[in-house]
């Protein structure tokens, strides 16, 4: 297992190493470069003369591995300057907005959990049955509902018809639930079917003939061995998107103005606010590694299959 | 006959057939949309916004005036074409470089496969909105970015089921019989896991409708007044209290024409009995 995570940690090195490159490069390949979006967003009028004098504020006329470097010692401490649209310092701003959206997925989680496994569960029970019918209907119809009709669908109902929960925003808990739902139905619909595939097969497989045969209740083979074996798949699944449902929120955010990373990019790729995007691509990297990372780890440690293969 | 064979099985369940037709129809009059759509797209009427469906406006008309079922028709086209070019040049050039990996081996596979990694370790919407952060918004920028992250889906997928064909007698005859690589790959691989490709393209299709939908909605691609469906949306939010049809007509569209392009591509694989990861 150890042997497992070092080699893992030392696969991260050239991939941390292309996303700083990667971060850096994108204000040099810039068209008309960072300069001239600087003097954009504060709305100068990009001369000769306030190019150049921009270019010496922002450090651009330095020699480029100077710079990299500069920029890297800022960026290893989580410091990625000042925003051009707003002025203000970057770091504080990103991580609230990332706090936001972790909290949206958190949550997200939860429903998936609450939906999909009784779902998967009562769809094996009977394959083929009414309900396994129904099921897989809901799971085509949440897989093909773009989630801003849903989102907008959900608003009608919830805020308007019946009243019940705000619209918008983030003020308390009840915030949370139309938006992690929202976020969570795409997951939902291919979960509940991976484990009604998974138990389906774990209940021919000879472990739970053998268990059969020694007498164990149904109840008692189909929560230890039934179940347990067909969480493995769900759970390696869902570990690798974990991270995509935290770059997916960004229709979702729009749909309910959620103060989360979604909003904070498309913002700032409207305002062309360089320092913001390369701190969001340094921030999701990371992030995204790390879930990753302990994703395959969370793995490895339920399936020694992976880490012998590995 | 093998392509009888396959269509056979793919339609043993009623619902497939039911919704290739509500799929026909929605795209025979989307590419039909000069010729039956009732009314000018950008032809505004501020007396006439909001207006019920009627004889002249079969679904009614928007904040402008304008016809949303012309609209909706019009931006079917945009939708449609774009998702249709997004999937069909990275499948392409995804099968290609794949069946090549998968058959060459060695550095070149080495190679690809390492590029697939790097790009598997980011979420695909980040590397597209990085990649839009960089060129600007527009239709042409989001198609762009839709084929650097989807041509290695499709290169792990050939790579994948060339692999497993390519030990194969008919490939090692074809081999010893002295046929150059090129040959062998084109005329031996590549028929045999041409209906694979084409369900998992299929499948692609409507993630990249979703997707292409979704970024438009975001204002990033399409820009208003030129109808396309994620838009339309994007211009309906506002008025979303005033008169919800605005954005449960395109609403509505995009999920059955995904829901269509769905149930097909999942029957479609699974009369050809595959597994997905």
């Amino acid at each position: 297992m150890g042997k497992y995570i070092a080699k893992r940690l030392l696969q991260l090195i050239p991939l941390l190493f292309i996303v700083s490159i990667l971060a850096f490069g994108l204000v040099r390949i810039l068209p008309g470069g960072a300069a001239a979006a600087y003097l954009t967003a504060r709305n100068i009028a990009p001369t000769k003369e306030s190019i150049a004098a921009a270019e010496e504020y922002l450090g651009l006329n330095q020699p480029l591995l100077t710079q990299y470097l500069l920029w890297l010692k800022k960026a290893a401490s989580f410091d990625f300057g000042i925003s051009y649209a707003t002025n203000k310092a970057i770091t504080p701003e990103i991580f609230g907005a990332l706090r936001n959206t972790m909290g949206l997925a958190a949550m997200a989680v939860v429903w998936l959990i609450l939906i999909s496994v009784p779902l998967g569960i009562f769809s094996a029970k009977k394959p083929n049955g009414a309900f396994d019918h129904f099921s897989r209907g809901f799971a085509f119809l949440c897989a093909s509902a773009p989630s801003f009709l849903v989102g907008f669908l959900f608003v009608l109902l919830f805020s308007v018809k019946l009243k019940l929960l705000p619209s918008f925003g983030k003020k308390d808990f009840t915030s949370y639930l139309m938006p992690s739902l929202t976020l969570a139905l795409g997951y939902i619909a291919s979960y509940s079917r991976i484990l009604r595939n998974s138990l389906l097969e774990n209940m021919g497989s000879t472990n739970v003939l053998y268990a059969r045969a020694r007498g164990l209740t149904e109840k008692r083979i189909f929560r230890a061995h039934t179940l347990r074996n067909s969480m493995i798949p769900v759970i390696s699944n869902f570990c690798l998107s974990i991270g995509g449902m935290l770059a997916g929120s960004v229709i979702v955010e729009s749909v309910f103005s959620w103060p989360g990373m979604g909003r904070l990019i498309i913002g700032s790729i409207e305002a062309r606010d360089y320092p913001m995007i390369q701190a969001y691509i340094v921030i999701m990297a990371l992030l995204y590694i790390t879930v990753n990372l302990s994703a395959d780890i969370l793995c490895a440690a339920i399936n020694p299959k992976i880490r012998y293969e590995a | 006959m093998k392509t009888r064979l396959i269509l056979k099985r793919m339609y043993r369940r009623k619902s497939v057939a039911f919704f290739t037709v509500i799929l026909l129809i929605i795209v025979l009059s989307s590419i039909a949309a000069p010729f039956i759509a009732p009314n000018d797209v950008y032809k505004t009427d501020l007396l006439n916004r909001f207006a019920a469906p009627s004889a002249q406006f079969p679904f009614g008309t928007d904040e402008l005036g304008r016809c949303i079922f012309s609209r909706i028709l019009f931006g079917g086209r945009a939708s449609l074409a774009y998702a249709l070019i997004a999937t069909s040049i990275a499948s392409v050039i995804g099968t290609t470089v794949g069946m090549i990996s998968g058959y060459k081996g060695g550095w070149v596979d080495g190679l690809i496969m390492r590029i697939c990694d790097i790009m598997y370790s980011f979420p695909h919407l980040v590397i597209t909105l990085v990649i839009v952060a960089v060129l600007g918004s527009g239709i042409y920028n989001i198609l762009i970015a839709m084929l650097v992250t989807q041509w290695l889906y499709y290169a792990r997928m050939s790579r994948s089921l060339t692999i497993n064909i390519r030990n194969q007698d008919f490939v090692a005859a074809a081999r010893s019989s002295g046929s150059s690589a090129f040959k062998i790959i084109f005329k031996h691989i590549l028929p045999n896991i041409i209906p694979q490709m084409i369900a998992i393209t299929t499948i692609d299709f409507g993630h990249t409708i979703l997707t292409i939908s979704g970024l438009s909605f975001l204002g990033l691609g399409v820009q208003p007044p030129s109808p396309e469906w994620g838009a339309l949306i994007n211009g309906a939010r506002d008025f979303i209290y005033t008169d919800i049809k605005l954005l449960l007509w395109p609403g509505f569209i995009i999920l059955l024409v995904v829901l269509s392009v769905n149930v097909i591509g999942d029957n479609l694989r699974d009369a050809l009995d595959m597994k997905m990861d």
